[in-house]
């Protein structure tokens, strides 16, 4: 039973998240040199473009390997240079990423980056074909992927150029035959694209809003997770605050996908390149990224809102433990699937206490009863939503953490959001809100997701109906079926008029966020911040911590109906107002 | 009569039917997404018709008690809702009670018989329970708070009261009175005659010293007699002394009111000596919503929606803020549950037949169409967490024996 579930409550909630947050950042700058700002963004824009840190070095030094960075913007703190070190291991070469670049008025075009060296014999790395940080191949419905039958044959050059037809060459796989890549993306890969070429870019250096909530069981915490997973796309788009990437205007708004791409630890045979002799099979997205399959409400529940058919998405799990645990141990189904997923990544480092035998009592008298080693697999990888496992040492429950939002620059907006996802989680819970999509779409609302300006341009899927669908029915209610016309078309509260019936059957929707959140009838969406605005009376709260609460829902709200912009649009217009600025994409 | 007579009895006049309905819990139900809790009247109104629904129509699962005459219409779904406590969280009960036009005793006074009948029917439902909020609402003070038009409840009343009435502002008012009768001072006895059409018409009258009012009527001198009679509390004394006993005996922790302005409140507290823990104020939806107005309205809250109530709502809050008193918000609707709509929904679903067709009324009267005497919001949360676990309604209705000048009696002159 974890203890800081006795000491939650609402108001504290809507007045003390902003001045918990006031108070990290003043407890920053105590540190801070008079010359010297706190900037909370996602990563700095400047990060590998010209002069980017005070003493910076020279870069290709030996613990990043990376042309564009120097070793000095690493974290002298061993785990990152472990980590680092870890994933250039495992993969054999540093990842590489590229972010497709803003096409500006004088923007060179076809646009080349010119930070890598483009010279093949002295990179220790070829530019292996950037996945465009876009890690799943199951995203976008328009990308066809190339079979690798197809790719193998095709021209294994070993030209940098930017505009060959995409090819890598691993360092250091010896046997491997010259590997093509698997996956086209839009645009093509490498096309157009700003490269970075460090794990720095994703971990070690900026971040994101991580916002853990406790929950009183596995099965809430199972609701949660599944729940939460579909909002992350709608969430990333309304946060979206990174433009700017290595100095150069980029076409994606958010850092999710170079974030994902950049600590990306597959070994080629992982990646579908070479034929699997050793790998357990072929991931296809990396280690950090979307979920693979959702968690289903607990079997006791008899909550029908889950179907099999929303986990679409091919995994690779690790058999042996999966079925250890469901033989052995009993855990349904679901779950041992969302927990033998993780066994198929490595983690890179571990404090020696974490792997020490029992029994040593000279040096580690404690002996590790698994917890923080299984934790620290869960940390391994990181999902959009991620489903923590309690720890009795701590006192910590079932947790789930929230990745996908961006950090916004103030507090008042860190506080708006961090305040609409619990609010949200508890009103997930309380109504038994029922928002499953399946992965193949929550993965293309996470691709759209990133585009420019996408709170008001794209179009995102989302359940219509999400009162319903307890009862296994796509629309019904869990409940008893009303018979034909009575009551229900009695009532002057009558569903909207849908003139075309296709409108009502259809379980989901494409809607812009807008009509995500405030609801639209055309399509019969309550938005959600109408039903948190429902909920909000029933939670009796006072006065003044009611009206706080409603400005700072208020805040979403005028960012998902567009009368602000979010903080992505306002750094380009900002740059791109700019005197200094030659309209070149280049910051 | 005594006290103990079953709570679920009434007094006078003698009311052959009565009838109770529990609606389903809101939080899991269908009828959530049909209307939100901001219209929280349509709200009742859906929970009501799925529940009849349920009840008549589908599955017959209601009760009839012929020793009360009463039809009991329970949670269809959920028969028994009674809280158990886990070990993990405190529920915490609130409810809020919505005294009708209807609710009112032999002198036109809002009866503590039914507040009584109230939380019997919330023990029902949900177990002995603390109820750790409770909020009274009366129908005037709630309505009488716009510049409504004359309420149903004296439109629909028995043939007894004449006249019509309107209703004006009863703070700083912006429409002149109508006097009814001119000729009648408001004493003591008068006033419990006339209290049936709403307080706040008034004819001419003496102004009582001391009594700070909102503002001068512009025209007639009555303004000063208006808010007089506005801010007189008296009439529901007898409840708000109900409640007390309650929090003193320790069945409810807290108690409050709703949409009362100072005035009322420091006329409560003078009355009764008792002092509300909570008061609840109505935040109205354009208020809610102000997603048009300027960046003053996202730093002001409420208060430009209307500046005469944001004035009012603000020396309320610092007058509660001085005292100790919890402000809350709340934005149903004024009118919960109207006499006609009750009644089409009971036409619509019949309950009339329910009753059995052997009754007689007494001599000379007839049965009246069935009145909502209160609707009880019941709300049960966890509040370290949160969460609302269950959520509903229960309305209680009751018709009335009335005089029926058709019906006379055999006995009389002929004619």
């Amino acid at each position: 039973e974890p203890q800081v579930l006795r000491t939650f409550s609402v108001a504290r909630l809507a007045l003390e998240i902003r001045e918990c947050l006031a108070a990290r950042r003043r407890l920053l700058k105590t540190q801070l040199r008079p010359d010297e700002m706190l900037l909370t963004v996602n990563q700095f824009p400047l990060l590998g473009a010209g002069t980017y840190v005070d003493d910076q070095g020279p870069p290709n030094g030996p613990l990043l390997r990376s042309q564009i960075l120097s070793d000095s913007c690493l974290n002298p703190a061993p785990q990152f240079a472990l980590e680092i070190q870890g994933i250039y291991d495992r993969r054999g070469l540093v990842p590489h990423t590229g972010v497709p670049a803003f096409r500006d008025t004088h923007t060179q075009w076809p646009f080349v980056d010119h930070g890598l060296s483009d010279d093949p014999g002295s990179a220790p790395a070829q530019l292996s074909c950037g996945e465009n940080g876009r890690d799943s191949a199951c995203s976008m419905a328009d990308a066809t992927p190339v079979p690798p039958a197809a790719a193998a044959a095709a021209a294994t050059t070993t030209e940098s150029d930017s505009q060959a037809p995409p090819t890598s060459a691993p360092q250091k796989g010896p046997s491997a035959p010259p590997p093509s890549r698997s996956a086209a993306a839009d645009p093509p890969p490498n096309k157009n694209c700003v490269l970075l070429d460090s794990p720095l870019f994703g971990i070690g250096s900026g971040g994101v809003l991580r916002i853990t909530m406790c929950a009183a069981d596995l099965d809430e915490a199972r609701i949660l997770h599944d729940q939460l997973a579909p909002i992350s796309a709608i969430m990333a788009a309304l946060t979206a605050a990174t433009p700017i990437v290595k100095g150069y205007l980029t076409d994606r708004d958010c850092y999710w996908d170079v974030q994902c791409g950049a600590v990306d630890d597959r070994t080629a045979q992982e990646r579908g390149i070479a034929p699997l002799t050793t790998a357990k099979g072929i991931l296809r997205k990396s280690r950090y990224g979307t979920i693979d399959t959702y968690t289903g409400p607990a079997v006791s529940t008899a909550d029908l809102a889950f179907r099999k058919q929303y986990n679409d998405c091919q995994f690779t799990y690790d058999k042996d433990s999966y079925w250890k645990m469901k033989e052995d141990v009993g855990i349904d189904q679901l779950l041992a699937l969302h927990v033998s997923r993780l066994f198929v990544r490595d983690i890179h480092y571990a404090p020696e206490r974490l792997l020490s035998k029992a029994g040593r009592k000279d040096k580690n008298p404690h002996r590790s009863d698994g917890q923080e080693h299984f934790k620290r697999f869960v940390g391994c990888s990181r999902q959009n939503v991620c489903l923590l496992p309690p720890n009795t040492a701590t006192g910590s429950g079932w947790e789930i953490g929230f990745m996908s939002l961006e950090v916004q620059l103030t507090d008042a907006e860190n506080a708006a959001f961090i305040t609409f996802i619990v609010l949200l989680s508890r009103v997930i819970l309380s109504y038994r809100l029922n928002l499953y999509l399946p992965i193949s779409l929550m993965d293309q609302n996470m691709a759209r997701a990133q585009k420019v300006n996408a709170v008001r341009d794209q179009l995102f899927y989302f359940r219509r109906d999400v009162f319903g669908g307890r009862d296994g029915k796509s629309n019904g209610s869990g409940r008893i079926s009303r018979r034909g016309n009575s009551g229900g078309s009695r009532h002057a509260t009558s569903q909207p008029a849908n003139n075309a019936s296709q409108l009502e059957k259809a379980e989901y929707v494409e809607l812009t966020i807008d009509e995500i959140l405030n609801g639209s009838k055309t399509y019969g969406v309550t938005g959600i911040m109408n039903i948190i605005y429902s909920y909000i009376p029933t939670m009796h709260l006072e006065y003044e911590v009611e009206q706080a609460l409603r400005r700072q829902l208020l805040l979403v709200r005028r960012r998902a109906s567009g009368k602000l912009c979010t903080l992505a649009m306002w750094m380009r217009n900002f740059v791109r107002s700019h005197p200094e600025y030659r309209h070149d994409s280049v910051v | 009569m005594t006290r103990r007579r079953l709570a679920i009895t009434e007094k006078v006049p003698t009311t052959p039917r009565k009838v109770v309905v529990y609606t389903d819990n809101l939080m899991t139900s269908n009828g959530v997404r049909n209307a939100t809790a901001q219209e929280s009247d349509k709200e009742l109104e859906y929970a009501l018709g799925d529940t009849l629904n349920t009840a008549l129509v589908i599955s017959t699962s209601y009760r009839f008690d012929p020793e009360l005459n009463m039809l009991e219409i329970l949670d269809p779904h959920n028969p028994r809702n009674h809280i158990e406590v886990k070990g993990l969280t405190d529920y915490q009960v609130s409810v809020k009670l919505f005294i009708l036009p209807a609710a009112v005793d032999v002198n036109r006074r809002p009866s503590p018989l039914y507040v009584k009948q109230a939380l019997t029917c919330i023990r029902k439902q949900l177990g002995a329970v603390t109820i750790e909020e409770l909020f009274v609402s009366f129908a005037d003070v709630s309505a009488g708070r716009d510049s409504a038009t004359a309420p149903e409840a004296a439109a629909a009343a028995t043939a007894t009261s004449p006249g019509a009435a309107v209703l004006t502002n009863g703070s700083a008012g912006s429409l002149p009175l109508h006097p009814q009768e001119p000729d009648q001072l408001p004493t003591r006895r008068n006033r419990s005659r006339d209290d049936r059409r709403g307080h706040k018409a008034r004819g001419l009258g003496r102004r009582r010293p001391g009594e700070a009012g909102d503002g001068e009527v512009p025209g007639n001198g009555d303004g000063g007699n208006d808010d007089f009679e506005a801010n007189d509390m008296s009439r529901y004394l007898k409840i708000w002394r109900l409640l007390s006993h309650l929090k003193a005996e320790g069945h409810v922790t807290r108690i409050g009111i709703c949409d009362a302005t100072k005035q009322q409140l420091e006329n409560l507290h003078w009355l009764s000596g008792v002092m509300p823990d909570m008061v609840q104020i109505r935040v109205d939806d354009s208020q809610l919503s102000v997603d048009d107005e300027s960046a003053a309205g996202e730093a002001d809250g409420p208060s430009d929606a209307r500046a005469g109530d944001g004035d009012a709502s603000r020396e309320l809050r610092e007058y509660a803020l001085a005292h100790k008193i919890s402000v809350r918000s709340h934005s149903d609707a004024p009118k919960m549950l109207t006499n006609a709509n009750f009644q089409t929904l009971a036409a619509d679903y019949r309950i009339n037949e329910r009753f059995p067709t052997t009754e007689v009324p007494p001599e000379g009267y007839r049965i009246d169409l069935m009145r909502p005497r209160w609707v009880a919001n019941y709300n049960v949360a966890l509040r370290n967490r949160g969460l609302v676990a269950n959520r509903g309604y229960i309305v209680m209705a009751s018709s009335d024996c009335v005089l029926d000048p058709n019906r006379v009696s055999r006995f009389a002159y002929p004619s």
